[in-house]
């Protein structure tokens, strides 16, 4: 009796630690991706500005 | 144009449209209908279970058809650009808010208020109760409605609106469901139904004066 | 010293990720003691044996649920009444973890209950309002991702929160009533008529730990969301050369 009592803690805690874990992983991930997506469209952009840079238009428009 | 002006303005505009779409009220009343008779088909016709759980069979099933109705509410005017030109109009808009949701109450409701006795005979409800059926009914429909509003503003226009107004509005009609039916069935019980009524009546009163104005704000949020 | 300075993007980003490590170790500190505590000294319950030491984790990650959400409502006002960009990035930072801690009560409850009353699920009242609670943050994280206006998505998602944080007592309450009168005598999960002061202390400590979790959670997600939402600007893109 008191064995199968033990297991529902183990799930309980067991779970807690899991759905904690998870949480930080994607904390971790979402990070990453906003970093890239950060690296990416600076990129992007830099890109655009040295084509046009004779444009005056396009550099009143960048950042 | 006055407060009350523009209340009987949008009041008398959402019930002429309502009667040219008279099929939605029929549309209403038949969900309220078939939702109540899914219970006696899926546990069987025993008088007692169905006298059992009659009560909030009804209340379930009148609290999910004002639901689905409520979408229209704004989606309509949204649709044709009518909304827009309400929020920029120099009109009160929670007084504008106001005549719809009456209008919606009087075009939702009250027909389902005037079929819950049909139903309560359906379910074999004692006489005593029926009072209390309506009365709960009446005080809780309107906030039910001004809860709805606030939640189909706040979705307004969005892909997913109507499934996600459901998601929005459930959790917060917990209360009303639980006062509403809970007056019937201590009625039933034999005890007073009088302090469910009371909260009701209290929510109703906080709905009616807090409703339009919030619903007015959400509507400026998601239209400006 | 303007405490507003902090308000803005540029200033909260480093502050935030200077913040955030003593959060973190606080928060495993926290746990490591409250576990401490909560298995090493606190003594085997009469009735429930060792089974009852899941309160360590369901009621602080019950209390975290219902707290975080009065914080995302004193955001949401922030938000609403002035405006404020941040505020509103800490809403939505806040909600996930809030909905996690939610899910840990539900589940550590229901876990809680077989053993010690028979059943998965008894509808009590506290777990049931929990439940609402969940939804209400589903709710609030369903809406402001389905609109793309993030202005909109943002005043939207604050007014849904104060309508929530007005109506969450009410729920509660009633709640509570309509269990009393259907239960009767109480199947309450927190029925312990006396809880040992160790058990106290147990979960007074876990409690604190899960606040700091919470903290920490909410400061490294604000920053991402900050990182997403001014990523055009020159401060962002000069960060990761």
């Amino acid at each position: 009796m008191l064995e199968s009592h033990l297991s529902y803690l183990a799930v309980a805690y067991g779970f807690t630690a899991l759905a904690i874990a998870i949480e930080c992983v994607v904390l971790l991930r979402t990070r990453r991706q906003s970093i890239e997506q950060v690296r990416r469209e600076r990129d992007l952009d830099l890109d655009d500005h040295h084509e046009s840079i004779v444009d005056p238009r396009n550099e009143a428009a960048t950042p | 144009m006055t407060e009350l002006g523009a209340i009987a303005w949008a009041l008398r505009r959402d019930l002429t449209l309502a009667m040219r779409r008279r099929g939605d009220i029929l549309n209403v009343l038949g969900f309220f209908v078939l939702a109540c008779s899914m219970f006696p088909l899926a546990i069987g016709p025993q008088r007692e279970w169905l006298q059992r759980i009659g009560p909030g069979v009804i209340w379930v099933a009148a609290l999910l058809s004002v639901m689905l109705a409520l979408p229209r509410l704004f989606e309509h005017d949204h649709a044709d650009g009518t909304l827009d030109a309400m929020v920029a109009s120099g009109r009160p808009l929670w007084a504008l808010v106001a005549g719809k949701l009456i209008a919606a109450w009087l075009v939702t409701a009250l027909p389902l208020l005037a079929l819950t006795p049909a139903l309560a005979l359906a379910f074999n409800l004692p006489t005593s109760t029926l009072p209390v059926l309506v009365g709960s009914l009446l005080l809780g429909t309107p906030v039910l409605i001004g809860i709805g509003a606030i939640t189909g503003a706040l979705a307004l226009g969005l892909k997913s609106g109507p499934v996600l107004m459901t998601l929005l509005c459930l959790p917060l009609y917990v209360p009303v469901l639980v006062f509403g039916a809970g007056a019937v069935e201590a009625q039933a019980a034999g005890l007073s139904p009088l302090a469910h009524l009371a909260l009701l009546g209290a929510g109703m009163l906080a709905v009616l004066l807090l409703a339009p104005l919030v619903a007015a704000l959400a509507l400026r949020i998601s239209v400006e | 010293m303007n405490p507003f300075r902090f308000a803005a993007p540029p200033v909260f980003y480093p502050l935030a990720g200077r913040l955030l490590p003593w959060f973190t170790a606080a928060a495993v500190l926290l746990a490591v003691a409250g576990l401490y505590v909560g298995f090493g000294i606190a003594p085997t319950d009469f009735q429930q044996g060792e089974v009852y030491r899941i309160i360590f984790i369901h009621v602080p990650s019950a209390w975290m649920a219902m707290f975080i959400y009065l914080v995302m409502a004193g955001y949401a006002v922030l938000t609403l009444v002035w405006r404020s960009k941040l505020s509103a990035m800490m809403c939505r930072a806040l909600a996930p973890t809030g909905a996690i801690m939610a899910v840990i009560a539900l589940l550590t409850g229901a876990i809680w209950g077989k053993p010690t009353w028979g059943a998965w699920w008894v509808w009590d009242a506290r777990l049931t309002s929990t439940l609402i609670l969940l939804f209400l943050y589903l709710g609030y994280m369903a809406l402001v991702a389905a609109i793309d206006d993030t202005t909109r998505a943002d005043r939207a998602g604050a007014l849904l929160l104060l309508v929530g944080v007005v109506n969450v007592p009410i729920i509660y309450f009633s709640v509570r009533w309509w269990n009393t009168l259907h239960q009767g005598a109480s199947v309450s999960l927190t029925a312990s008529p006396k809880m040992a002061s160790t058990m106290l202390t147990g979960m007074l400590l876990m409690s604190l730990a899960a606040w700091m979790y919470a903290i920490a959670a909410a400061l490294h997600r604000v920053r991402s969301i900050i990182l997403q939402r001014e990523r055009h600007t020159r401060w962002v893109r000069q960060l990761f050369a």
